[in-house]
């Protein structure tokens, strides 16, 4: 896993728990920059507090007097970089972006140095705090600190919390530690010196948590060829082949990144994702018992069973298909006081007011009302839990409002589906497209009133007289016999019958249809989510506790995250 | 000094109100203790005898080389000095008699050194005994780091500081630039007390000279001209000159005396000027927002509407009360019984063919089908749970007023549930008054309906009135028949004589309904006592936030304490 992906954790962990972010995150931190662009050079810096001889160390090292010294006063102020030749605009860049203007650059031409720059610091415990803000802001780009202390202050507090706040992001491994003004020890000889190393190492140690004491480099800078400096001159007059170099960046990348995952770890996210995980479990118990069990089993069954249901569902279509039939829509029109009467007696008025009214009607039988349910729910899981608080910022349902909004988003999901419902009913059903159907229709209704009164009468007369017509009287005749007040009362009653019978037929067939279609839409077979009621409440259910459920959804997959970033980084 | 006295006794007046503050100011507990702690030390000065050796202390970093000098002042091996720094870990005075140290001085226990060269302890003053000239009006004391890896260091010397009654400064080339000692050099210049400022190691007079300047460029140095002395390092070969040399600062040292009377009351002055402005800004600022907090908080409570109770017994009693209806008399013959059954008629004709297919088709009436339900067969919610739900909703609405404060939300992560009345209690509420009521309706279940029994009492007197009693029964029916004859045969009825019948009936089955009042009765119980449940959840809550802070009154008392001794102090 990339740096960038793992900071992009650690901003999401941020997100989720609220916590402080990591310090070596922070903007000022002197911790090693992963994207630090320095190309192949690499830099080398003494870090330390006043007068411990960084100065006259650069100087010993280089081999001539590159910074001055100075034992008072303010001491060295800007960087000061000994570089290659080659590497002097590179580098001026880099000064110019982080110390504009402070900064001097003493170039070699020493090929075995072309990549190793080495800087004089300001110190780090100076009384000005500029002094301090460039060596930090250095510190970002450096590779390779050298860490610089004498025998008086190697235990001062200042460069230990500096040392904690760097190894953050860059491996011990690439630090160098020197204990400068050995010859100051002038009681005590060779064994005081071991003493005062084993001390110097052992505090090190403590502060960057290592098991093993590291090398420290015991120098004199006024006796150059004493001690440790020999070995340490070595060590920096040759620079580091680009392996060894790109080892140490993969190592501090690599301890930055442990760091990162040391403040995840720290976060106890799966400790988190569990107890979100207990009271999710606890909150869907309660609400499910409160809410769901009612609701699922009672207020929907009740709606679905409810005769007002079936006929939202099924007026529209109805009105559709009879308006396709000639004279049964008029007869339709003319029935519609008559229904309006029976359907307030058999639904309790609900039938007249939609699906609205439908579903108010069965969701006012919920005692207490559905709003003090929800809000005496999560009242009580607020209580019971006070991780609730922090959950529900956006929306707190244990309060009237945010309680009865949930109630009315219920009450719209309902409505919404009994729409999309009918709307479905509508374009399944309506048919009647072909060619054949307008025939039948037609014949079926204007065929009857033209076959029964006029055209069958006549036809009878004409073929049992055996004769056809062959006179002006016997047509009068026909006419007046057809027309007579008997034959049309008779026919009258009998189309109103008939076009009765197919109003009924049409009505007994279209809730047929409408009834096997909300079968299927109901069982469980043949599950259609967007119709299914019981999914919407369900659906409903599960909304209420979305806050809940996503924050232990994202604390678990950041736990998992971060579990599989532990194994990869060992 | 007799100032000085008097400022003492508003001081300690003033720790007194303090000390008092300290059980309930939890999330100050350890700025309360780190002023004590400074107002011991300046109390300690204000009692001062001047008769008394001045207790000098040597302040400086680690490393600078506080227990070297002091040895090497006395020429003899007294305080344990190391190559190792951070060795020093306590104070270590050095006295000529251990009996001139104030008993108690620091606040700790003196422990006297059973050998020299002795190591400071933290949490104990260490006492040498020494015999020296330099003894004779100071005892001197080593303090630990002040700038080392170990804080309780830094609080140790610290401490000294505050307790001493002159201080000798030791730096070193590498330190003398230290920030943590600026401070130092301020109070010493602030509190007069005598001060010796000491460049150990030192290599060069412009060293010396650079030490100097910082001490005037700081404004940290004394009115008069900072009186700086160099010890030289020993492989140096700077030679410090002879007014500023080892022997001339041991002169100094021991000649280290009180300032004047005068001098040393503006010290005090100043001291406690500064005890009252950290006792302001650390102490009782941050009490008195916590205080705003709580009676913001407080208030919130107070104007805080219960929720509704939503409790009504109805549904219990409607039973009953449907049982008493159908067993009066006048129910029994009135119209209204005729009506509910004329009523029920068109519902049940229209649903007929719809019922039958489905008896026919599934073998059961659907439930929306059937017939109404009948009020009393409906379930009886369960009031208890409807109580408790209500109390926690409640208690959830105080917890949100309480949260709305910064330490509103500290409060409610410590020992909150401490401030809640168990919902239980809220629910008992309903046991206890429907228990009452279920008694009530037990008795009443068998009993005669009030109008029934008056009627019967009345009929008694007529001959043969039980029996007519038993006969009104028919009444509406025997009133169809008359008002249908009477139509048939002598035209329509007066509307008047049917209307006033059934308004009649409906007067006196509304009077005789002593159901309903009771049920009202029992609402109102229940209503009322939750209200008083409510209440009293309110008022702990604000008792148990109040108790969370130091009353106003502490606070005042604390105010008024500093008032009086900021008073005498500008005298």
């Amino acid at each position: 896993m990339s740096t960038t992906a793992i900071e992009q954790l650690v901003r999401r962990t941020v997100e989720a728990t609220g916590a402080a972010p990591p310090r070596l995150l922070g903007d000022d931190s002197p911790v090693l920059r992963e994207n630090a662009a320095d190309g192949e050079m690499y830099l080398v810096g003494l870090i330390g507090g006043k007068d411990v001889g960084k100065s006259s160390l650069v100087n010993a090292l280089v081999g001539r007097t590159i910074s001055q010294s100075s034992s008072h006063g303010p001491g060295t102020e800007g960087v000061i970089a000994y570089a290659h030749e080659d590497r002097r605009d590179e580098l001026a860049e880099l000064l110019e972006r982080e110390t504009p203007g402070n900064f001097q650059i003493v170039s070699h031409r020493e090929s075995e140095l072309r990549n190793q720059v080495l800087l004089d610091l300001p110190d780090i415990d100076s009384r000005f705090a500029d002094h301090v803000q460039v060596t930090r802001k250095m510190l970002r780009h450096m590779l390779f600190p050298l860490w610089i202390q004498s025998v008086e202050k190697y235990a001062d507090a200042t460069p230990q919390n500096l040392l904690a706040q760097v190894s953050a992001g860059n491996d011990p491994k690439n630090f160098l530690f020197c204990l400068n003004k050995v010859d100051q020890l002038n009681r005590g000889g060779a064994d005081a010196a071991s003493a005062l190393r084993e001390d110097y190492a052992g505090r090190i140690a403590r502060v960057l948590s290592l098991a093993q004491p590291p090398r420290v480099f015991l120098i004199s800078s006024i006796r150059p060829a004493e001690l440790d400096l020999p070995e340490l001159s070595k060590l920096l007059s040759r620079e580091k082949s680009g392996g060894d170099v790109a080892e140490s960046r993969r190592l501090a990348q690599r301890r930055r990144q442990r760091s990162m995952l040391d403040w995840l770890i720290a976060q106890e996210l799966s400790a988190r994702a569990e107890r979100l995980g207990r009271l999710e479990e606890e909150a869907s118990e309660l609400i499910s018992q409160r809410l769901g069990v009612p609701i699922v089993e009672n207020i929907v069954p009740s709606i679905l069973d409810d005769a007002a249901y079936r006929q939202v569902m099924t007026d529209g279509l109805f009105d559709q298909r009879v308006a396709r039939w000639p004279v049964v829509n008029i007869l339709h029109t003319a029935l519609s006081p008559v229904r309006a009467v029976i359907r307030e007696n058999t639904t309790a008025g609900m039938g007249l007011g939609g699906a609205e009214a439908l579903v108010d009607g069965h969701l006012s039988a919920l005692r207490p009302d559905l709003a003090t349910t929800i809000q005496s729910s999560f009242a009580q899981l607020h209580q019971t839990n006070p991780a609730v608080a922090d959950l529900y910022m956006r929306r707190k349902p244990w309060e009237t409002m945010d309680a009865q909004a949930a109630a009315a988003s219920l009450r719209g999901r309902l409505v919404e589906t009994i729409h999309r419902q009918r709307q479905a009913v509508l374009e399944k059903l309506s048919g009647g497209s072909g060619i054949l159907g307008p025939i039948v229709r037609v014949g079926l209704t204007i065929g009857a009133i033209l076959w029964f009164p006029l055209i069958q009468p006549i036809l009878q007369l004409m073929l049992t007289a055996g004769s056809p017509l062959r006179s002006v009287h016997d047509g009068t005749v026909l006419l007046i016999q057809v027309m007579s007040t008997e034959v049309l009362l008779k026919n009258a009653v009998f189309l109103l019958l008939w076009h009765l019978f197919l109003w009924s037929m049409l009505r007994w067939d279209t809730a047929r249809r409408v009834d096997r279609l909300l079968e299927r839409w109901q069982s469980g077979k043949q599950p259609d989510l967007e119709m299914n009621m019981t999914a919407a409440a369900i659906q409903w259910l599960d909304d209420l506790l979305q806050e809940i459920r996503s924050a232990r959804e994202n604390a678990e997959s950041l736990a998992k995250e971060i579990e599989s970033l532990r194994a990869e980084l060992g | 000094m007799q100032r000085a006295q008097a400022w003492e006794t508003r001081l300690s007046v003033v720790a007194t109100a303090v000390e008092a503050l300290r059980s309930r100011a939890v999330a100050q507990a350890a700025a309360i203790q780190r002023w004590q702690a400074d107002a011991a030390a300046a109390s300690f000065h204000l009692k001062r005898d001047a008769q008394f050796p001045l207790l000098v202390c040597l302040l400086g970093g680690t490393g600078a080389g506080k227990s070297t000098i002091l040895n090497r002042l006395f020429q003899a091996d007294l305080s344990a000095a190391d190559f190792r720094r951070t060795f020093t870990a306590g104070a270590v005075a050095v006295a000529s008699d251990p009996a001139v140290i104030p008993p108690n001085w620091l606040g700790l226990p003196a422990a006297i050194a059973e050998q020299t060269p002795a190591r400071g302890q933290t949490d104990a003053l260490t006492v040498v005994r020494a015999t020296h000239e330099l003894l004779n009006k100071i005892v001197l004391v080593d303090t630990p780091d002040l700038d080392g890896d170990q804080p309780a260091h830094h609080a140790q010397a610290e401490r000294v500081f505050r307790w001493a009654e002159g201080v000798v400064f030791l730096v070193s080339p590498e330190k003398y630039q230290m920030t943590e000692l600026l401070p130092y050099y301020r109070m010493a210049r602030r509190y007069a007390l005598p001060a010796v400022y000491v460049m150990n190691k030192c290599e060069t007079g412009a060293m010396l000279e650079d030490y100097r300047r910082i001490l005037e460029s700081e404004g940290t140095a004394p009115a008069q001209a900072p009186v700086l002395f160099a010890v030289p390092r020993d492989d140096a070969a700077y030679e410090p000159p002879t007014e500023a040399n080892l022997a001339s600062l041991r002169t100094a040292v021991s000649t280290i005396s009180r300032p004047s009377a005068a001098e040393l009351q503006n010290g005090l002055q100043r001291r406690l000027v500064d005890l009252l402005g950290r006792l302001r800004d650390q102490v009782i600022e941050p009490i008195q927002s916590e205080r705003r907090d709580a009676a913001k908080a407080v208030t919130t409570l107070q104007a805080m509407e219960r929720p509704a109770v939503g409790v009504d017994v109805n549904p219990i009693t409607l039973q009953l009360q449907r049982r008493l209806q159908q067993r009066s008399v006048l129910y029994l013959m009135g119209p209204q019984r005729v009506l509910d059954r004329v009523r029920q008629v068109p519902g049940m004709l229209v649903r007929m063919p719809r019922t039958a297919w489905d008896f026919f088709l599934h073998g059961r009436i659907p439930a929306g089908t059937a017939a109404p339900t009948v009020a009393g067969n409906a379930e009886v919610p369960d009031f208890s749970a409807a109580l408790k739900d209500q109390f926690v909703v409640l208690q959830s609405r105080i917890e949100d007023a309480v949260r709305a404060t910064p330490s509103g939300q500290r409060w409610v992560a410590g020992e909150w549930t401490e401030s809640k009345i168990g919902p239980a209690e809220a629910g008992k509420i309903a046991t206890e008054e429907l228990a009452e009521l279920n008694a009530w309706l037990q008795r009443r279940w068998n009993a005669t309906p009030r109008d029934t029994a008056l009627l019967m009492r009345l009929l008694r007197h007529l001959p043969g009135g039980e029996k007519l009693a038993q006969w009104t029964e028919a009444a509406p029916y025997l009133l169809a028949i008359v008002v249908v004859a009477h139509h048939a045969i002598f035209g329509p009825v007066d509307l008047m004589v049917l209307g006033g019948y059934g308004l009649a009936a409906w007067i006196v089955e509304r009077m005789s309904n002593e159901v309903a009042s009771r049920t009202r009765q029992a609402n109102r119980a229940i209503d009322q006592r939750f209200e008083k449940l409510a209440h009293e959840q309110i008022r702990k809550t604000i008792a148990w936030i109040e108790s969370r802070t130091p009353s106003a009154e502490q606070i005042r008392a604390v105010e008024s304490a500093a008032q009086r001794l900021e008073e005498s102090l500008a005298l």
